[in-house]
């Protein structure tokens, strides 16, 4: 008995598995992710996070009308997130750094401080006098699957 | 002419600057660096004087060392390595400091500056994006630059910025917040598709402080040429400059991708239109 295959799409060797330009739309759509669920209040292990030290939390109430910790003052450090993208690999990062705290309002001081200074306090060295982490930016399984998903999709496309 | 016009003729009329580092902009780069080495000096002062934000002042080493790296390989790599202030005591006593604690190191890996900084700024720097001049436009694109990197105090940059343009230092503070929030918003459109449908997820803080131009489009996905007819009624350009002066949003690219799949809920227009 014989058997006869064809090739009904491209080469196997000459399909692009994971282009840069999948990898940014993968990153930005992480990024988008991520400021979702922070404005959700929850961080990348599923968790809320914790609530705002009360003095901090008053001025914030004054100065916008909300305690919520969903990490937004200036809105800098969400914004500041950008990806770098590289056939096979994306990486997100952050635009700015650096700076103190200096301004005659609440935003200003928020907005003089650096994206990645702010992050880095939130995310690996703890916020405040009490350290508190809000770990806002990793990845959860979600995040993981939607990923998969969008490169599964991209080989379908490449291999119909 | 509307300001992404502006950038876009800009854009066409420099794009040799934007190809590759020339020597005009590598002058620029070498003041970059000496700022940047003047930031590494004081950080390293600060350490030795520890005031309690040490952790905050290593994360901050470390990044300034990793950027100042980025900067000084892109112009050995355009041919103008000679033009680097070079400051190698600094070096040595840094490279101590971040043997000591690896705080900085761990900072610059896990929440990096992106070196996409070089291009953005040289962009950046061919746009009059304020319609300040020539003059005050170069002094702005200095100002976007120290609050990018955190290098010089804001309260003296704002002061040096009111008497360029010959306003109050309230005026120069928001000028000044606007050029650094203008500044984000022109990276993050380095290398998408630019095509009249790429498609962006208007996103930023809700709260008592966000105005009505804001307010109606978060949450709300639009194509880039929806955004190019809209009007914030302040500054032109909306993808650029969002809302306007002082405003604390952005569109965020999304792709194919729709709201829901994000993680977010979709506005009663957005699921009108399937997105």
């Amino acid at each position: 008995m014989s058997m006869k295959v064809t090739r009904t799409g491209a080469k196997f060797t000459d399909i692009d598995f994971a282009p840069a330009r999948l990898m940014r739309e993968i990153g930005e759509g992480l990024i988008g992710r991520i400021r979702i669920r922070t404005g959700k209040l929850v961080d990348a292990n599923g968790q809320r996070f914790a609530s705002l030290a009360p003095l901090y939390a008053a001025q914030k109430q004054k100065a916008l009308g909300t305690s919520a910790p969903d990490l937004q003052v200036s809105g800098r450090m969400l914004n500041d997130m950008n990806v770098r993208p590289k056939p096979g690999m994306v990486t997100i990062s952050f635009l700015s750094g650096g700076g103190k705290a200096s301004g005659g309002t609440f935003i200003q001081r928020s907005r003089s401080i650096g994206a990645a200074d702010k992050a880095f306090w939130h995310n690996e060295s703890g916020a405040g006098r009490k350290r508190v982490i809000r770990e806002f930016f990793g990845l959860d399984a979600a995040d993981i699957a939607w990923a998969e998903k969008k490169v599964d999709a991209h080989l379908q496309r490449e291999t119909r | 002419m509307a300001l992404i016009d502006d950038l876009t003729a800009q854009a066409r009329r420099e794009k040799r600057l934007i190809d590759a580092i020339t020597e005009d902009f590598a002058e620029d780069l070498d003041r970059v660096v000496t700022q940047i080495n003047r930031q590494i000096r004081r950080l390293l002062a600060r350490l030795d004087n520890s005031d309690g934000k040490l952790i905050a002042e290593r994360a901050s080493l470390g990044r300034a060392l990793a950027l100042r790296a980025e900067i000084t390989t892109a112009m050995d790599a355009a041919g103008f390595g000679d033009l680097v202030t070079r400051a190698f005591d600094l070096d040595d006593l840094a490279i101590l400091t971040l043997k000591g604690n690896g705080i900085a190191a761990r900072a610059a890996r896990q929440t990096p500056i992106d070196p996409n900084i070089v291009t953005a700024l040289q962009e950046l720097r061919e746009a009059d994006l304020l319609a300040m001049g020539e003059q005050a436009a170069d002094a702005f694109w200095r100002a976007a630059l120290d609050g990018v990197i955190g290098s010089r105090d804001l309260a003296d940059l704002v002061d040096d910025m009111a008497d360029l343009a010959d306003v109050t230092k309230r005026q120069a503070r928001t000028l000044h917040d606007t050029a650094v929030s203008t500044y984000s918003r022109q990276v993050r459109q380095l290398g998408l598709p630019g095509e009249p449908d790429d498609r962006f997820l208007y996103m930023g803080p809700f709260d008592g402080r966000t105005r009505p131009f804001c307010r109606n489009l978060i949450g709300e996905v639009h194509t880039r040429e929806e955004i190019s007819r809209m009007s914030n009624g302040q500054i032109a350009g909306v993808l650029l400059t969002g809302g306007g002066y002082n405003c604390r949003h952005t569109f965020q690219f999304i792709g194919s991708s729709t709201v829901e799949e994000l993680g977010g809920t979709s506005t009663p227009a957005q699921q009108e239109l399937g997105v």
